[in-house]
């Protein structure tokens, strides 16, 4: 029997090559999911334990690193410590660590470095030099090399260094100092290894322990050593535990390493699984569908096969294993090739983004065994139980048929009665609980609702899915003929269409989910912001004295999207409050702007004409710490001649700001600079283009201190960062999806070599290759098009009722939105998708020479 | 079931050059035919497993004759009706269905000609079963985005008794009825040719006479040129003229048959 099963398979590889294809895929998506997880955390531990495994001994503060061996330590008591543990007997060296910033400035860029001390001992230089040299003189540093490569510095460089000032340095004396500055010279670059986390990092420099003094703020972090060798590490250990206080922990290299990798708690891991097996799950789920469809149309197939088999004496539960070994031996094969491939998949990905060294590099792969057994058990578990119900119909077949002539009409199976009763009831008890819990705002009910009306509706989709596919056959009619084939042709089998569809309606769904959920946030968020943000642009000055360029103004105006703009002369001053505030003068220091409002009502969306001369615009926040109430009328001692106003709450800018009239600015006497611009975007303009161009515009003074507030750059961020989120997630959708695309493709092959008469009647009828091809292709894209408006349709109900009820259980203020352009797009690729999963099975059908199809009987 | 009086093709009205063609002989050149080819070779598989199936036949049919090919099994006779249909293309050698040469046609052309030019019967009916009887009936007109002629259609299928199962689908039809919904399909386009391959062979031996009475009929009537294959001596008798095949060559023929003298020929060939 088992040879009968192998032989069968053999002869059938073909027609099983695409379940196969649908398993491979979902297999290596969970494979390359647990891979990448785990190579994201094994890259991370590496880089986390190789600072310790270089040293055989560190102490360790308990407290939070950054902190100091002990906290609140003098500079000089720490060097002290040092000097103390450098005695100990059997120590060889011990060298502080140290992690602080400042920043610096190099040729092609500027921005934050950090600043590590550079052992003298070779032993403790964790990273390895990859280019130039170790430094030789005082002001010469090695830089990391990623970090370097991607800023753009090389050996040979100079850098800037400049310190935020020192503590230390300040506790001596003076209040304000003017901070460090260095200049370095790059004598090389070393590796110190590569994470996802990370990225490329800012420029580290490891300089020497004489230059790093002036800017070091902090204390030291741990303190490495080196036993001597021929010493008693144990020895070396208690005795370095004699001289450091009590608080400090002193392990070995080895110990401290496997501290700092629990710290970095294995929750990174967990989490990233966490949010890529589900994925998986989905991919897997929908390559079930393949599957049964596989099994259901290969054992119709073989239907007389069968009932020969158990004319000549095969029992029923011998036809069952036979089917059952053959989807096993199909689901082990495709698994360890999904795993293989899934694993393989990793470097290949994860070598541009920095995981591994090269798209080969299988030794920087954090590959636990799961990595291994959890995709191919997932995938032989799935491919068994879609074999199931396909091989307990194919024993129902009785030995005469083996022995009747064929039935040409399809005896497509009717739907069961009570599958059909129990859909309805489910989708009905479902759909009324989703509809309950979105009235009522009870997400718990919703998300109940919504789970058993997705398996209500699954069990009505071999009723549902012909029915639609009708409906939308019949727009197929202009196509004349090969239109109302490929119409009857996809709905001839209720079982097999609604299978097909079905899995494209499970990706596409949770597509449209996903694209309303973000859409629906986006436009919560825009809304808060607009409710928050009157002015589209604000562009403000952080320099000492808050001034913007004087060109600034004229140029914001003349910018392509300005609708009207509004330059804002300003002061910065203190006023008094009556409090203690903390400062030195123990005045509130505050930006007093001045405005006409005239031009402020042109400028803000809305709430400009609250400004009238005689009153103050504060925001809410400010406007209690200084002890204010709307309405309440205060006198503004900020200059040299005090003025009364009327306080009004307002939006307009942040913390720390005034906004007078023009007019009352004035009257205080103040010395007044330009201090902002303030822009409203044109109605047609595109606010993301338009903070960016402003942006740019504000930069290319070359004065970093302006930066651009308001709406516009605020929209412009949550923007970005939800179609990064969308993007990410549609693409991780993107396999499930895939995989039902290749289910079109392998139920339309299979149907294609049932129908192998069929077409060479109509080849001999006169349909043209052509017209096969593009019945087929009909065909296809009718499948694709029913899954997807089925499942845009479903996705938008379900979305509403989530978005419902949260509304109703947070009262968050979200309002519905649903991208219907973004939906229209996804139900128009499902023609390109049709007319692709077409391909293949096309160009067998139009091969076939009419009169050799005629004549397999 | 009577033919139905067709004002169809002019081909089909007029002249009657059956006298002189109804003496054809298998030598003489495929030209003046409605169908008909000329050296035609036809080898399937290569090496020791070859076998020639056709192997250099001459043979042509005249208009408006209900011609007959027989055969015993393997001598080629389903293979020389594949390649005159234009369904499969002979290895060597000439077909010619009136002036037109189909050997020389490409693919698409000749799945016009097939389309607009012949018609085709088949043993297991061949209806698809998605589509109604109408709609099969239509579908040669369809594919060409012809018109149908609604009367003409009226009177085939009255003619054939199946104007009340238009609506239903093959399924639901018995097999008499399919193979008539088959012969409305054949038809239709008002062909130059029929060709039928075993078209009783699938029936029982009442609707098979009714078949063949009919066949018979739309070439008295109507001047249809029919071709026939078939191994049934009784069904070859309806034909004027039967064409033995033996062996992948032409082995006589016999004109205005009877099943006996039809049978005798068989026995003969060691059929």
């Amino acid at each position: 029997m088992l040879r009968n099963t192998l032989l069968q398979l053999r002869s059938n590889l073909g027609r099983v090559s695409a379940a196969g294809l649908a398993i491979v895929l979902g297999v290596a998506f969970v494979a390359a999911s647990l891979v990448f997880a785990g190579t994201m955390r094994s890259s991370m531990e590496r880089m986390l334990s190789a600072p310790y495994l270089a040293a055989d001994i560190v102490v360790s503060s308990n407290t939070m690193p950054g902190q100091g061996t002990t906290p609140g330590e003098r500079k000089e008591d720490q060097d002290e410590r040092v000097d103390s543990i450098r005695r100990v007997d059997g120590v060889a060296t011990a060298s502080p660590r140290y992690e602080g910033y400042a920043n610096g400035s190099w040729e092609k860029g500027q921005g934050a470095v950090q600043l590590n001390r550079l052992p003298q001992d070779q032993q403790l230089r964790w990273y390895e030099l990859s280019e130039g040299e170790y430094p030789a003189e005082r002001n010469q540093v090695v830089v990391n090399e990623r970090a370097a490569n991607s800023e753009g510095i090389s050996p040979g460089d100079t850098i800037e260094v400049e310190g935020f000032g020192s503590p230390y340095a300040s506790s001596a004396g003076g209040e304000q100092q003017e901070p460090t500055k260095t200049e370095v010279t790059v004598s090389g670059l070393v590796d110190t290894g590569r994470t996802l986390l990370t990225g490329s990092g800012r420029p580290t420099l490891f300089a020497s322990p004489g230059m790093l003094r002036e800017f070091e703020t902090s204390g030291y972090t741990e303190i490495d050593m080196v036993v001597a060798s021929g010493a008693d590490t144990q020895a070396v250990l208690d005795g370095v535990r004699a001289v450091v206080p009590e608080n400090a922990e002193v392990r070995t290299g080895e110990q401290a390493a496997e501290r700092q990798v629990e710290q970095f708690s294995a929750s990174a891991s967990v989490a990233l699984n966490a949010a890529l097996l589900p994925f998986g799950a989905i991919a897997l789920f929908v390559a079930g569908f393949v599957i049964v469809n596989t099994f259901s149309v290969l054992h119709a197939q073989r239907r007389r096969q069968y009932a020969l088999l158990r004319c000549v004496g095969a029992t029923r539960g011998q036809i069952r294993r036979s089917a059952l070994a053959e989807a096993l031996i199909i689901g082990v094969v495709s698994s360890v090739i999904g795993t293989a491939l899934g694993i393989l998949a990793v470097p290949a990905v994860g070598w541009p983004i920095g995981l591994t060294d090269s798209p080969a590099d299988l030794g920087a792969l954090g590959m636990t065994p799961w990595a291994f057994v959890v995709p191919l058990l997932a995938g032989v578990l799935v491919t068994f139980l879609a074999a199931l119900a396909p091989a307990a119909r194919a024993i129902r077949v009785p030995p005469l048929a083996a022995l009747r002539p064929v039935a040409d009409e399809q005896s497509a199976r009717r739907i069961g009665r009570v599958r059909l009763v129990l859909a309805v009831v489910l989708t009905a008890l479902g759909g009324a609980l989703l509809f309950g819990g979105a009235v009522l705002g009870v997400v718990l009910l919703a998300a109940v609702g919504a789970a058993i009306a997705a398996v209500g509706v699954l069990l009505f989709t071999p009723t549902l899915i012909p029915a639609v596919a009708k409906l939308i056959g019949r727009l197929f009619r202009v196509f004349g003929p090969t239109g109302v084939l490929a119409t009857g042709n996809a709905v001839r089998n209720p079982y097999r269409a609604s299978s097909t569809s079905t899995a494209l309606m499970i990706g596409v769904g949770l597509l449209v989910v996903l694209m309303t959920g973000a859409a629906t946030a986006e436009r919560s968020a825009v809304a808060e912001i607009d409710r928050n943000m009157p002015v589209d642009a604000q562009v403000s000055s952080a320099s000492r004295d808050g001034a913007v360029p004087d060109g600034l103004a004229a140029n914001v105006r003349a910018m392509e999207g300005t609708a009207s703009s509004a330059e804002l002369s300003g002061a910065r001053t203190g006023i008094d409050t009556g409090e203690e505030v903390g400062t030195p003068s123990g005045k509130m220091p505050v930006q007093l702007l001045g405005v006409d409002p005239a031009k402020l009502s042109e400028v803000a969306r809305h709430g400009g004409d609250t400004l009238e001369q005689g009153k103050v615009l504060v925001n809410p926040d400010f406007m209690s710490s200084l002890g204010w109430s709307d309405g309440q009328r205060v006198e503004l001692s900020a200059g040299p001649r005090p003025i009364t106003v009327r306080v009004a709450e307002s939006e307009f800018d942040g913390y720390n700001k005034l906004l007078l009239s023009e007019t009352d600015l004035r009257a205080t006497g103040l010395e007044t600079k330009p201090m902002a611009v303030w822009a409203r975007a044109s109605a047609e303009a595109d606010l993301q283009q338009y903070a960016s161009d402003l942006q740019e515009i504000s930069g290319t003074d070359g004065d970093s201190a302006l930066s651009v507030g308001g709406a516009a750059p605020s929209r412009a961020s949550v923007m970005q960062v939800l179609n990064v989120m969308l993007l990410v997630l549609t693409g991780l959708l993107g396999v499930a999806v895939i995989i039902a695309v290749v289910g079109i493709a392998n139920t339309l092959g299979l149907s294609v070599i049932e129908r192998g008469r069929e077409s060479a009647l109509l080849r001999a009828l006169g349909l043209t290759r052509g017209q096969l091809r593009g019945t087929l292709a009909l065909e296809a894209i009718l499948l694709a098009l029913v899954g997807a408006v089925l499942g845009a349709v479903l996705g938008v109900v379900f979305a509403w009722g989530g978005v419902a009820a949260v509304l109703g259980q947070t009262q968050v203020p979200v309002a519905l939105a649903v991208p219907w352009w973004q939906v229209a797009l996804v139900l128009a690729c499902s023609i390109p998708v049709g007319i692709l999963a077409s391909v293949l099975p096309a160009r067998r059908a139009v091969r076939a020479v009419p009169a050799a199809a005629l004549a397999e009987e | 079931m009577s033919v139905p009086n067709g004002p169809r093709r002019d081909a089909a009205s007029s002249e009657d050059p059956a006298g002189g063609l109804s003496t054809a002989t298998s030598t003489e050149p495929a030209q003046g035919y409605a169908t008909g080819g000329s050296a035609l070779v036809k080898v399937y598989g290569s090496g020791a497993a070859q076998v020639r199936a056709l192997d250099g036949v001459d043979i042509g049919f005249g208009r408006g004759q209900f011609s007959a090919i027989m055969g015993p099994s393997g001598s080629g006779k389903s293979t020389l009706m594949h390649c005159l249909a234009g369904l499969d293309v002979p290895t060597s050698g000439r077909v010619m269905l009136g002036d037109t040469d189909l050997t020389a046609l490409p693919d698409k052309k000749l799945t016009l000609v097939r389309r607009d030019r012949i018609g085709f019967l088949f043993q297991s009916f061949n209806l698809l079963p998605t589509l109604t009887a109408e709609q099969n009936i239509l579908l040669p007109l369809e594919l060409a985005g012809r018109k149908p002629d609604r009367e003409w259609l009226g009177r085939i299928t009255d003619a054939l008794d199946i104007t009340q199962r238009l609506k239903h689908r093959p399924s639901e039809l018995s097999g008499g009825q399919q193979q008539r919904v088959a012969v409305a399909r054949a038809l239709v386009t008002g062909p130059e040719v029929v060709f039928a391959d075993e078209p009783t062979g699938a029936l029982d031996s009442q609707s098979g006479t009714n078949l063949l009475n009919f066949l018979r009929g739309s070439v008295r009537d109507l001047g249809q040129t029919v071709v026939m294959v078939t191994h049934d001596p009784v069904a070859a008798s309806y034909a004027d003229r039967v064409v033995l095949l033996a062996d992948g060559g032409i082995a006589g023929q016999i004109d205005n048959p009877t099943s006996d003298a039809v049978l005798e020929a068989l026995r003969q060939l060691g059929g």
